[in-house]
């Protein structure tokens, strides 16, 4: 832990004092440069070692440390004066604090710091639970991690795994070195908190006071999407904090023509050429700044800013086109694509439609509650009718920061252009893909509250309504199913000093698999060597929760070498005719048959079922799923118990009830010799026919062909008759 | 004159609009407090057990 503090402060140093004297104009802005840079430099050594198959945490460390190390070494040599340049930032990052006196912004710190708080607990206590996570950003992640390089994933799982992922090597970051999945949920976190100091230089852009830009950096904190997507491994807020960085960068570049400006735009551009495809459309809009200006500077610059772009984008796009000849695979450009909008499908009733929806996301604020969108009363409320008055001023009166204004204001209709070409069957989940949108708007509001100077009951309305808003808006926090942040679940577990696995809770967001995600990690938890699981399924295709909370599994699925058969297998099978199956079919009759695997959990619908070496007695595997068994299956074990005594004579149990896994416990802890077999629903039949057994128990259910006695019978709970059957084949 | 009757104008479609939208989605919000204080009081519980154990 320590390890990757010192090494993300290196970083932000070396880059801090490598632009001390860079011309910038404060130290707000030398900050979202710094962390723009820092952010570079680790997807690029990222890239660089994952290419080159060396990507550890030691090199990682390694190849970071000595850039840092060099950028200062350099810096002390050719700088003479680095204490009066200090001085300066310090004095000026003093009297920016002195602004923050007035109530509403100290009551929005407060705030700010509570939901850190709720943030910070969610992460720790709840497993990442997005749908995206846990489908494409982290299985990519982890296999990078334990493969140690960067590479392609099987896209015959899913298209989105030829994504540009530079976004997910900053989940990455601190992945490899905590190994664990605490810190996946605080990376989008910290880009929410980086979002409040760029919104602050936008609006210092924007000549609007410290007092203000603070306020309004805030506000955009605040923002329901902002807050729902700060604790999962989603990508959008990354990108659209990015994005601000780029335009903030581009402007500056417009205003000065300075080229540390120029490259730090080229720099951020880049970023998030690698992180979304969609970002292609704002970069090449931001173009429509800096070429005017890019051409009068000399080749040299003009090369470099072009490099930095590349640099930081072409990897993806290159590996798409050489690996699956397309370079933005799997969408497609010239045939229709159902990701964007096609020409050939636009027409007057489209742009009706689209109208509609756009005019129902004011009325309903499409995906609030959820990382899918949430722009908040503030936006809908207060900054639309802010921008649609500073827009028609800003073209109205003439003045030197018109054009700039302009632009910056412009890009909210970038942002409803964006969802103006999403197909409708995807715009409920597209609002999160343009969250930038919010922060033109709330600089919008910072206008207005600039404008109420002197009508004061006015703007302290509006000050005080922004407040009460975000307020608000921590309520969507705790209502939230995607993902959820009740953390008072997993809190009363700990209170209660109940031993769960961290995915007891991914059930929030998911369905019967979940449980047996569960069971999966809580049985390897301390089985270090982890286990090779396979999946198919009907319905989710989530890969990421069965690598587990310590990073200690493996996809089978996604091995390249599939000669050995793997050690566990997960099947959640709602529909026999549509199973997904990834790298090789294996089908759940095969694994039913197969005497080597046990079933040792179920749910509605889903199965794991485990190598029975891992079930030899005292074997770790073995006594944590016992303890398993201990904590969920109370109720079955006491039945069991009950009929521990009918069961005397050695023939097995045979049963797809979960009072099976009762009788599988007591076998287990050797208090029955009977084998046990829990099987899935109504496949007990084939079974027995495959495995020639003649005399078995059963529960609650008879078999044609088997004479069927009763041999106990018990009512437990009001209505619920447990019958014992012994099965004899007639 | 004008100036600030274009103010009182602008307030008043912000009041107008910030309306709107809190007629349809206000019940959201709301929505969410029962759980904001079940969350925060385990929180409260948590941070007792952390300090006071």
């Amino acid at each position: 832990m320590i390890i990757f503090f010192v090494t993300n402060l290196l970083i932000f140093l070396s880059f801090y004092l490598l632009l001390i004297n860079k011309k910038l104009t404060s130290i707000s802005e030398k900050l979202v440069a710094t962390v723009l840079l820092t952010t570079a430099q680790i997807i690029l050594s990222e890239l660089v070692l994952g290419t080159l198959e060396i990507l550890t945490v030691n090199y990682l460390i390694l190849l970071n440390t000595a850039i840092a190390l060099i950028i200062i070494f350099v810096v002390f040599r050719k700088q003479r004066n680095i204490k009066a340049y200090l001085t300066d930032d310090y004095i000026s990052l003093k009297s920016n604090l002195k602004s923050i006196n007035s109530p509403y912004i100290i009551f929005l710190f407060l705030l700010l710091s509570l939901v850190s708080f709720w943030l910070f607990l969610s992460a720790i206590l709840l497993p990442p639970r997005g749908i995206d996570d846990l489908t494409y950003h982290l299985p990519a992640v982890f296999e990078y991690i334990y493969h140690q390089k960067i590479f392609l994933l099987p896209v015959e799982y899913r298209g989105h795994v030829a994504f540009p992922m530079n976004a997910e090597l900053l989940f990455l970051w601190p992945t490899v070195f905590f190994k664990n999945l605490i810190p996946i949920g605080l990376v989008q976190f910290f880009y929410g908190i980086y979002g409040i100091s760029v919104i602050y230089v936008l609006s210092r852009q924007l000549s609007l006071k410290r007092e203000t830009s603070i306020f309004i950096g805030l506000i955009f904190f605040f923002s329901p999407v902002v807050l729902t997507q700060a604790g999962v491994a989603y990508i959008d807020l990354i990108v659209s904090v990015l994005f601000l960085v780029s335009l903030y960068f581009s402007i500056r570049f417009y205003s000065t023509q300075i080229s540390t400006y120029l490259f730090l735009a080229g720099i951020s551009i880049g970023l998030i050429l690698g992180m979304k495809y969609t970002m292609i459309l704002t970069a090449i809009i931001l173009q429509t700044v800096i070429f005017p200006k890019l051409i009068r500077k000399n080749s040299r610059e003009i090369l470099i800013y072009f490099l930095l772009i590349s640099i930081f984008s072409c990897y993806w796009y290159l590996r798409n086109y050489l690996v699956l000849g397309n370079p933005v695979f799997p969408m497609e450009i010239f045939t229709e694509s159902r990701e964007f909008l096609s020409i050939s499908s636009l027409n007057i009733l489209y742009i009706v439609n689209k109208f509609k929806e756009i005019f129902g996301l004011f009325l309903y604020d499409t995906g609030i509650g959820s990382f899918h969108g949430g722009y908040g009363i503030i936006f809908w409320g207060i900054a639309i009718p802010s921008w649609i008055y500073f827009f028609i001023k800003s073209i109205m009166i003439k003045n030197r920061s018109r054009s700039v204004n302009i632009f910056i204001l412009l890009q909210l209709l970038t942002g409803f252009l964006f969802l103006f070409l999403v197909p409708s069957f995807k715009f409920h989940r597209s609002p999160r893909l343009t969250i930038f949108m919010i922060g033109i708007g709330i600089l919008a509001v910072g206008k207005l509250i600039e404008e109420f100077e002197s009508q004061k009951i006015y703007k302290n309305t509006i000050l005080l309504s922004c407040c009460v808003f975000s307020f608000l808006s921590t309520f969507q926090l705790a209502r939230a199913k995607l993902p959820s942040y009740a953390i008072d679940i997993p809190i009363y577990d700990i209170l209660s000093k109940k031993d769960y696995s961290q995915m007891r809770y991914l059930r929030f967001a998911s369905s019967s698999s979940s449980f047996l995600w569960e069971t999966l990690d809580y049985i390897t938890l301390n089985y270090r060597k982890g286990l090779d699981c396979y999946f198919a399924s009907s319905v989710l295709d989530y890969a990421g929760p069965i690598y587990g909370s310590r990073l200690q599994n493996r996809v089978w699925n996604f091995k390249e070498d599939k000669s050995k058969m793997p050690d566990a297998f997960i099947f959640l099978i709602h529909d026999e005719e549509n199973v997904k199956y990834y790298g090789k079919k294996i089908t759940i009759d095969e694994v039913l048959n197969n005497n080597n695997y046990k079933l040792i959990d179920l749910a509605e619908k889903a199965y794991l079922y485990l190598h029975k070496d891992f079930l030899e007695k005292n074997s770790i595997i073995s006594n944590s799923l016992i303890r398993h068994y201990e904590n969920y299956y109370d109720y079955e074990i006491k039945v069991a118990s009950r009929f521990k005594n009918k069961v005397n004579n050695g023939a097995p149990i045979i049963t797809s009830s979960y009072y099976g896994m009762g009788f599988q416990y007591l076998n287990m802890i050797d208090e029955i010799n009977n084998p046990v077999h829990v099987l899935p629903v109504d496949k007990e039949t084939q079974f027995i026919e495959n495995s020639n057994i003649t005399m078995f128990y059963s529960i609650n259910k008879t078999f044609k062909g088997y004479d069927s006695k009763v041999i106990g019978k018990i009512v437990f709970k009001k209505n619920e008759e447990i019958i014992l059957y012994f099965n004899s084949k007639i | 004159m004008i100036k600030t009757f274009e103010k009182h104008i602008l307030f008043f479609v912000i009041v107008l609009f910030t309306s709107v939208h809190l007629y349809f989605i206000l019940n959201h919000y709301l929505a969410g407090y029962n759980r904001f204080t079940e969350i925060w009081y385990a929180i409260y519980r948590f941070l007792g057990f952390l300090l006071f154990q």
